[in-house]
């Protein structure tokens, strides 16, 4: 009773002029409460851009718009939304392209924190801006991963812990399929069975006609990668360090490799060889068939990576993005060795958070935290061809 | 440096907290919110004294203000000895504050990063956690589901921020002293204070990860908890109540309790 009645009664005894709240108090709380708004980050929106080539036409998904640009040029054909209306981004998830849907083909694209994905038709040619021909919006958290389209349908994961499936046709719910945790995989689909990994730890195994769960495999940490499909096994990270190779008909992980840090990227896999990042900046070369590496050591990039890296046509050169430095490091698949001609130093390269992208003849990176949206290499050189909007 | 030193500490007993204690994020926030407090409690306190000391002696400091008007020097040094008389050293409420101030920015923080409402605050986590304890890797991210809150994401029907705006408001009135002229420069900046800072807290409640409502609504019940166990120690109201003036503390607890049993 005594400490209530000192919090409701106050003593109303003597009472002379005071200095009040000191000034330098005052200020104080000020200054502290700007840090700590400050360091939260919660009123600037980043993004986590993604990419996609088509057809001479590159799609961009950044921080407020998703562009066209021609890959050659990086001349912008258009953007989505307009600058009057700025609700749809931010945007972490990239681009899809459905090519047999609408009369010149449907991208897809998801908006972070309008937590609605789009369905835009395309023009006859790249210039012609979109139609917006649906919007789903039933979900009730952010889109982090970008989705699938498999057959008439798209598949995405929210931020809400459910897979949706939509119909690419005016993007009504066909079916959902709820996990525990937020899904920021982008789903993978082999024989009508869409492998969906989840930040609780699982990769769902759902039938892609229906939702229903078929399978599920429990990784150790949570996983954000997209599995991959390789020699006939799916092959996953997560970020207790482990890949798994996991054999589709045992459901069950068959082999498991520790990394030394966190396993964050996708991996990609080429003539029997894998090659994975963990966030540490250690390259691994996995031979998937005796599970030997291909180098003596992980090559190091000295940077954190996530994005899924990229490879040469011809396979000689794989290419690492580091995310803080946003530097592009091209490693011989052969040596392991780093190539140190390669590549443009540049004053001011942002972070590459995302996935590269290559075309065969150029490749792409979406920085962020400084003004170029785009950025074009040449994979023979690593030369900086142009950027978007150009450097001025 | 901060980080090695304060904001990893911090996140990875949170992790902990979260481990072995149910694996509830709410329950880890609360929870290193109410160690962290509980903990700078003997500094509050002390800052607290000090004001209260300051405050008891300033119809002496005033008079002294006004006896040495043009000669500041004087005044400084008279202020100086009247401090010294008193036993009371004027800088030693502002040192506790500056010990506080980067511990609750590191919780702050700490709180921020284990939330991590994008994937690019979950990707700076791993170079904070502790890899020498196993399994903290596979705690991230933290569950964020409480109630009808996403913890990462703002409170979406404002009732964390509510909260916060009226524990922020009451805390404030209690810690304000009383001025005799409420329209006097003091007492209008008091006025405004009483009614920014719960605005401002409030709207920081409303906007970032509620994550963070709940780190703000503990330490103001802390703080209110605080003033009802201790409220001898704090500096708002009776100035004749300073340590160690006993003759004079007496009347203020007769009339608390003569209004407490009138009411």
């Amino acid at each position: 009773m005594a400490i209530w009645r000192n919090l409701v009664h106050r003593p109303k005894t003597r009472v002379h002029r005071t200095a009040g709240l000191p000034s330098w108090r005052l200020s104080v709380v000020l200054l502290v409460l700007v840090l700590v708004s400050g360091c939260a980050g919660g009123l600037r929106y980043q993004s986590w851009p993604g990419l996609l080539e088509s057809d001479g036409t590159l799609y961009a998904a950044s921080l407020e718009h998703i562009q066209a640009l021609n890959s050659e040029t990086g001349k912008v054909y258009w953007s989505f939304p307009s600058d009057e209306e700025k609700d749809a981004g931010p945007f972490y998830s990239a681009p899809v392209l459905a090519p047999d849907v609408a009369d010149n083909g449907l991208l897809v694209v998801a908006g972070f924190k309008s937590q609605t994905v789009y369905g835009l038709a395309l023009g006859a040619s790249p210039a012609e801006r979109p139609d917006e021909l649906w919007r789903f919006q039933g979900a009730a958290g952010q889109y982090v991963g970008t989705g699938t389209v498999a057959g008439d349908l798209f598949i995405i994961g929210n931020g809400d812990g459910t897979v949706y499936a939509l119909s690419l046709e005016d993007g009504a719910k066909v079916w959902e399929y709820a996990t525990e945790d937020r899904v920021w995989a982008k789903p993978l689909v082999i024989d009508d069975r869409v492998y969906m990994a989840s930040l609780d730890h699982f990769l769902y195994v759902l039938d892609l006609n229906s939702g229903a769960e078929l399978w599920r495999f429990e990784a150790e940490g949570s996983i954000s990668a997209t599995p991959v499909f390789a020699g006939g096994d799916v092959w996953i990270g997560d970020f207790a360090s482990k890949l798994y190779q996991i054999d589709l008909k045992a459901q069950d992980a068959v082999w498991t490799f520790e990394a030394n840090d966190w396993l964050w990227a996708t991996p990609i896999e080429s003539d029997g060889i894998l090659y994975f990042a963990d966030v540490g900046g250690n390259v691994y070369a996995l031979n998937i068939s005796d599970h030997t590496m291909v180098w003596d050591a992980p090559v190091s990039v000295g940077d954190v990576v996530h994005g899924r890296p990229a490879l040469s046509p011809d396979g000689d050169l794989l290419y690492v993005a580091g995310f803080e430095r946003g530097g592009v490091h091209a490693i011989d698949t052969v040596t392991g060795n780093v190539r140190s001609s390669w590549g443009t130093v540049q004053e001011s390269p942002g972070r590459l958070p995302g996935d590269l992208v290559t075309d065969g003849e150029r490749l792409y990176s979406m920085p962020i935290m400084v003004p170029a949206r785009v950025q074009s290499f040449s994979l023979v050189s690593g030369d900086l061809l142009w950027t978007a909007p150009p450097a001025e | 440096m901060f980080d090695t030193v304060l904001i990893r500490p911090i996140i990875n007993l949170m992790l902990l907290i979260y481990r072995f204690l149910g694996q509830e994020t709410i329950v880890a926030v609360a929870l290193v919110t109410l160690l962290l407090r509980l903990a700078l409690t003997p500094l509050q306190l002390k800052q607290q004294k000090s004001a209260k000391a300051q405050q008891a002696l300033r119809p002496k400091t005033e008079a002294l203000q006004k006896r040495y008007k043009d000669d500041k020097e004087k005044l400084s040094q008279e202020q100086m000895k009247l401090y010294r008389e008193a036993g009371i050293n004027p800088a030693a409420g502002c040192l506790p504050l500056l010990i506080q101030l980067p511990l609750m920015i590191g919780l702050y923080q700490a709180i921020n990063r284990v939330l991590a409402a994008t994937p690019l605050q979950l990707l700076a986590l791993p170079s904070d956690i502790y890899r020498w304890i196993p399994g903290m890797s596979s705690l991230i991210p933290l569950k964020s589901q409480f109630l009808w809150l996403d913890l990462a994401l703002p409170d979406p029907y404002y009732v964390l921020p509510v909260l916060v705006v009226i524990s922020a408001w009451y805390y404030q009135k209690l810690l304000t002293p009383p001025v005799a002229d409420a329209d006097s420069q003091t007492g209008a900046m008091n006025k405004q204070m009483q009614i920014m800072m719960p605005l401002m807290t409030g709207f920081f409640a409303a906007t970032y990860a509620s994550g963070l409502a709940v780190y703000f609504l503990i330490s103001n019940l802390v703080g209110l908890l605080q003033y009802a166990l201790f409220r001898r120690e704090y500096a708002t109201g009776n100035a004749s109540a300073a340590p160690g003036n006993d003759k004079a503390r007496k009347p203020d607890r007769k009339a608390t309790r003569a209004k407490a049993s009138g009411s």
